[in-house]
């Protein structure tokens, strides 16, 4: 994973580029001067609550939606007055929004039959994807008929197949239960590798962003938040809102504001000077993720860690904080 | 774990499906199959092969059975041409005079022809046509009379639909043309369908434009069994194309039933925001085009009627509407009465198109083949002459005296209002996710709660649309009402008209105009409120 | 999934469903019985007979003359109009036999052959007849009774025609000063357009009548569907270009009774020279309960309480002639001296054979 981290834009000119987008209905502001880079063969994930614009930024690059201020540029060329169907691209949906009136191998070919690709070409192509995506032979199955893995697999095929130059996704896992759902990220992320797809990913699961993408932009309110490598961004969120939207359970009220203590800054310790009282314990991959409350009196904080053997609910431990590990962020 | 839920197959269910059925089949053999079959009965008893043959063989019957058919598919392929564009525009944007739209097109329904007819014919002299006995000037007429039915029939399906998949097809490479061709086009086909039958069957059973705008020089079916039925005594040759009238009906009618059931999906997508404003130079100046095509479609006719019905001795004023309050020698009521005598019938029709209209959706849904053909059977009075019908109810309704029944005249507007209530209801049905349904059902809903909780609010909106067109349709029914009326009781706005224009005098034609004007004004009332009613509720969903 | 549900609950939308139908079944019920209603309430009344009226829509009479004959006799009458006057007739010969009302109001001369061979009417001498000119007594069994009298005749818009005099003949209609004057009605679906079409025949007799509408059509003669689109369509009358319509005797009184605003004189004439007598008839319809009480309503149609009333409701003029006229009827609307006639059995047998090569000639 360490090569991932020298991902910069500034070595070799982005194949996207995103300049103060701006997009709003009516008196919504959906985006708010964005700028956002994703260089070639790069998968770049936007991240963020609901309704904090994520749709809209791939609706704004689709060119579904008109922008209200601002540029977007793909390799090198503005995209203002390029149709939709003009600019190359590949769209996956959360919902997969399959042809319903079309049958698997249709679906995929879609795209193809639009770059007026001939007959056996294009039936040579949608075999090859669907092989690609472990569904061989399902060409004359109906959508209606597909689990849900299996349409999602399909919709890949399907954004995949015209070879589009930037393959957008939009929540492609959210609907699909947990282990699919992580089957699924690392297999996206495998292929994006072998093939070289240069991929701009939407989602509410940091999880899935961090197994699927060379950066990460959190996008709060229409705006850009915090951006940068999955172990950047992990490590030094900048504020409470980014800290809490990665997940990070340690995130505590300090006399000069919030501090960010990463689950490895606390841990048993006989001789630690804090006192707390167990409250919960998760059994998690192996491991015991616990929560404690402070037994002091006043602004008693709630400490997470992980511990390898089972404590009890009550149990009284005394804990230990690494300073050194300590973050400020901004509220 | 995929079973159907609650609905359709399972058992427990099956009662209301079979309540549906035996309803829906009680209300139209009772309305239609019986009258029609006491017309055949007793017309075609001594009809011979020979005499078939006879018959049949007629250029004059060869004639018309082929320009009745071109006519109404000419007309429908025009309606639907004019009206999708309309229908696409206000079920995607959000622009002044949308609701407006929605509201305005459903008056022509309710205009007499004899009052349209010449304002079409003016329209069309002032731009320096000629129409003489123009076929362009018989369509011109369907289409401004039909293409509500378009708008509103395909318009609301169209808001419904889910649009993340032409957002999928636009990314791969589809023009917006090739986007509309290949991914919105068949999943809209359904109400397409459902609404082009409409303007087909009632292009194939209109009666008064045929008659005025083709100046006697045009025949149809529907023209050759008044013809053959009142003038020339026939009874015979005008059962017989009764009966033809009947087959092409049939065939066209199931054939748009098993479309309809090959091609229905079900709505599963997210993305229904319905209608958003306009953000674009271009979609404005595509908005406005629109706006233009409504006032040259409906609006000039209309505007033309009111500016008409204002007239008086030279200048302007509401004298016209102020004699409608007092009863002219020539009307057993004043035309203010047969006004309200239509608002009454129309809202029972209305009321009974609705509920009838409901369950036979219902039916026609679940009931699988006995569906289809439930759906054939209730298109077929749409495309029976009211001629047939009329001498039907005659025949056949000696026997309960049912004939002299005030109820009698919005029992039959009702059954021409069914169809209109399936049309919109139906695809509304089909397109409903049926999860929704199982998870209903999973968090403990028995199925009538199911059918409230879930279906109702579903196709509300479709039921609401289905019902105030049956609710025009009875406003404006002539053919059948004439036929059906016994006098002051039964004497509807529409025969008020037509009475007040078959003598000479201003006073007379300027009430007519009025009240021609008041019944559209009311059916847009209706439209307007029912438009209250649904809010900026987005799509079907 | 588990979703079996109590029994009482899936019952309930089934019942639901029952209760509509059986609401619906209902409605149709109490519908169909309100006419028999009405039956039971006369039944009540040993004396009281109701008899249906069967007439076309154009029948209109005033309040409280039906209510005049029922205090005088005690029968009531239960008016039932619906359809045009060939509809009329073609209901009853459908239903002849097991008719749908007792006494029928409206046959003309165009229709009277058809409801006598369809052996429609029983025959019934009124004293009032005497009082009918003979000329309207064309049945001699007295199948039928005369009621009404009206003129089909070619009308004229006096300002229209400039310093052209009006026309003065059938034969001035295919005159160059009449070229596209002229606005008749299809003789198939227009009652004026067809005794126009039987004026022609009787007054140009069988080898001349298609020669004149070949004239006809060569000065551009214009046909309409109805009488409406006529007189309202092409006629000057509805802002149309035409001085000259095939309308009724009475279109120039009604001009001045329906003006608004008020005018003295009408701004219509009447070319008398081409005028075809309709006459109107009622008779007792074979198969009625109660062919004394129908006898006893005819009698009073034809007395002078109706027939006073018929000009200003129906626009025609009273078989009785010993009725006065309003005054617009008498000032604006005489009735042809001498009109165009043709018997009932000339026109039956004329009928489907004239109007198809009318056909032939103007619409082919």
């Amino acid at each position: 994973m360490s090569e991932l981290s020298d991902w910069s834009g500034r070595l070799s000119a982005p194949l996207l580029s995103l300049r103060n987008v701006t997009l709003s209905y009516g008196d919504t502001v959906a985006l708010s001067a964005v700028n956002l880079d994703v260089g070639a063969g790069k998968v770049v994930a936007v991240i963020g609550p609901s309704g904090c614009g994520k749709s809209s930024l791939l609706r704004a690059v689709a060119g579904l939606e008109p922008l209200t201020n601002g540029r977007i540029e793909l390799d090198g060329q503005s995209l203002e007055g390029v149709a939709t169907h003009e600019r190359g691209l590949g769209l996956m949906f959360q919902d997969h929004a399959l042809f319903p009136h079309l049958s698997v191998g249709d679906n995929v070919a879609f795209g193809l039959r639009m770059q007026h690709q001939p007959t056996e070409q294009r039936q040579q192509r949608v075999g090859e994807l669907l092989d690609l995506v472990g569904l061989a032979g399902l060409q004359s199955r109906a959508v209606h008929s597909l689990s849900g893995g299996e349409a999602q697999r399909v919709a890949l095929a399907r954004a995949l197949a015209p070879s589009p130059r930037l393959l957008m996704l939009d929540e492609p896992l959210g609907s699909l239960d947990r282990v699919l759902r992580e089957q699924l990220a690392s297999e996206l992320r495998r292929l994006f590798t072998e093939l070289g797809v240069t991929a701009l990913h939407v989602t509410h699961d940091q999880a899935e962003a961090f197994t699927m993408a060379d950066h990460i932009v959190v996008l709060r309110n229409g705006q850009i938040e915090q951006q940068g490598a999955p172990a950047e961004l992990w490590h030094s969120p900048t504020s409470v809102f980014v800290a809490q939207f990665l997940g990070h359970p340690n995130i505590w009220k300090d006399t000069s504001g919030h501090v960010l203590a990463p689950i490895t800054a606390v841990r048993v310790d006989p001789n630690g000077p804090i006192e707390a009282q167990v409250e919960q314990v998760e059994f998690r991959e192996g491991r015991f993720r616990v929560t404690a409350r402070e037994l002091v009196v006043v602004e008693a904080r709630r400490l997470v860690f992980d511990h390898n053997s089972a404590l009890a609910v009550g149990d009284v431990v005394r804990l230990f904080v690494d300073k050194a590990q300590l973050a400020a962020l901004a509220d | 774990m995929t079973q159907p839920a609650s609905v359709g197959a399972a058992g427990g269910t099956r009662y209301p499906t079979v309540a549906a059925v035996l309803v829906t089949v009680t209300f139209f053999g009772l309305l239609v199959v019986w009258p029609l079959a006491s017309v055949f009965q007793r017309s075609l008893a001594d009809v011979g092969p020979d005499r078939l043959v006879d018959i049949l063989g007629r250029g004059s019957v060869r004639k018309a059975l082929f320009f009745t058919v071109w006519q109404s598919f000419a007309s429908a392929a025009l309606t639907l041409a004019i009206g999708l564009p309309i229908a696409h525009a206000i079920a995607r944007y959000q622009f002044w005079g949308r609701k407006l739209i929605r509201v305005v097109a459903v008056v022509p329904f309710v205009l007499p022809t004899v009052v349209v007819g010449a304002a079409i014919e003016a329209a069309f002299s002032r731009v320096g046509l000629s129409l003489g006995r123009s076929v362009l000037a018989i369509l011109a007429a369907h289409v401004f009379f039909n293409v509500a039915i378009v708008i509103r029939v395909v318009g609301g399906f169209w808001a419904g639909l889910d649009q993340s998949p032409v957002a999928a097809a636009r990314v791969l490479g589809a023009s917006p043309f090739a986007a509309f061709r290949w991914v919105t086009l068949p999943r809209l086909m359904p109400s397409i369908v459902g609404a082009g039958v409409l303007v087909f069957l009632f292009s194939f059973t209109s009666f008064g434009v045929i008659l005025i705008l083709g100046r006697g020089g045009r025949a149809t079916l529907e023209t050759e069994i008044y013809r053959n039925a009142i003038f020339r005594q026939e009874f015979d040759v005008a059962a017989v194309l009764a009966l033809v009238q009947l087959l092409v009906v049939a065939v066209l009618s199931l054939f748009a039933a098993r479309f309809q059931r090959r091609h229905a999906t079900a709505q599963r997508g997210r993305d229904r925001r319905g209608a958003l404003p306009l953000r674009t130079a271009g979609q404005r100046l595509h908005v406005f085009g629109i706006i233009l095509l409504v006032v040259g479609v409906i609006g000039i006719p209309v505007l033309a009627l009111v500016d008409a019905s204002l007239q008086v001795g030279g200048g302007y004023g509401f004298g016209n509407y102020r004699n409608l309050l007092d009863k002219v020698s020539l009307l057993p009521v004043s035309p203010a009465r047969s006004m309200f005598t239509s608002l009454w019938f129309a809202l029972i029709a209305a009321l009974i198109a609705a509920v009838v209209g409901l369950l036979a959706a219902f039916a026609v849904v679940r009931a699988g083949r006995v569906g289809s053909w439930l759906e054939t059977l209730a298109l077929i009075p749409l495309g029976v002459s009211a001629v047939t019908l009329g001498f039907g109810y005659l025949l056949a309704f000696t026997v309960f005296d049912l004939r002299r029944s005030p109820w009698l005249i919005p029992l039959a507007h009702a059954v021409v209002g069914v169809p209109f209530v399936l049309a919109s209801v139906v695809p509304a049905l089909r397109g409903i996710d049926d999860r929704f349904r199982q998870a209903a059902a999973a968090l403990g809903a028995p199925p009538g709660r199911v059918l409230l909780l879930i279906d109702w609010p579903l196709i509300r909106r479709a039921a609401f649309t289905g019902a105030g067109f049956a609710f025009a349709v009875s406003l404006g029914e002539f053919g059948a009402t004439t036929f059906l009326s016994r006098g002051e009781e039964s004497f509807t706005a529409p025969l008020a008209i037509f009475r007040l224009l078959s003598q000479p005098g201003d006073l007379l034609r300027g009430q007519a105009l009025a009240l021609s004007v008041l019944i559209g004004l009311m059916v847009a009332g209706i439209a307007a409120i029912l438009e209250r009613g649904r809010g900026e509720e987005v799509g079907l969903l | 999934m588990q979703l079996s549900l109590p029994a009482t609950a899936r019952r309930r939308p089934a019942a639901t469903v029952r209760a509509i139908g059986l609401g619906l079944a209902m409605a149709l019920i109490t519908a169909a019985c309100t006419g028999t209603v009405i039956d039971a309430d006369a039944e009540v009344d040993v004396e009281a007979v109701t008899l249906t009226l069967i007439t076309h829509e154009s029948f209109v009479v005033s309040d409280g003359v039906f209510e005049l004959f029922t205090e005088q006799t005690g029968i009531k009458v239960d008016v039932l109009a619906a359809g045009d006057a060939g509809e009329v007739v073609s209901r009853a010969v459908l239903s002849s036999g097991d008719p749908e009302g007792d006494v029928l109001f409206g046959i003309d001369n165009t229709f009277l052959q058809r409801g006598l061979d369809a052996n429609l009417f029983l025959p019934h001498y009124s004293a009032g007849l005497e009082s009918v000119p003979d000329e309207l007594k064309l049945d001699p069994q007295n199948r039928v009774t005369p009621m009404g009298v009206s003129d089909v005749c070619v009308n004229y818009w006096i300002d229209a025609l400039g310093p052209t005099p009006p026309p003065t003949s059938l034969e001035d209609l295919a005159s160059p000063a009449f070229a596209g004057a002229f606005v008749t009605q299809n003789p198939e679906s227009s009652s004026p357009g067809f005794a126009f079409l039987l004026a022609t025949v009787s007054h140009f007799g069988e080898d001349g009548w298609e020669d004149y509408w070949r004239q006809l059509v060569a000065n551009d003669v214009a046909v309409t569907a109805g009488w409406t689109d006529a007189y309202y369509g092409e006629f000057v009358a509805g802002g149309g270009s035409r001085p000259l319509v095939t309308s009724y005797a009475s279109s120039p009184p009604a001009e001045v009774i329906f003006a608004d605003p008020p005018v003295d004189e009408p701004p219509t004439g009447v070319l008398l020279e081409s005028c075809f007598r309709q006459i109107e008839f009622a008779g007792i319809l074979k198969g009625t309960a109660y062919p004394n009480e129908a006898g006893q309503l005819i009698d009073f149609m034809l007395g002078e309480t109706f027939q006073q009333d018929v000009p200003l409701n129906m626009f025609v003029y009273p078989a009785n002639e010993t009725v006065s006229l309003p005054i617009e009827f008498t000032k604006f609307g005489p009735l042809s001296a001498d009109p165009i006639t043709m018997s009932p059995a000339q026109i039956e047998a004329g009928r489907l054979d004239w109007t198809q090569r009318w056909t032939d000639i103007v619409l082919g």
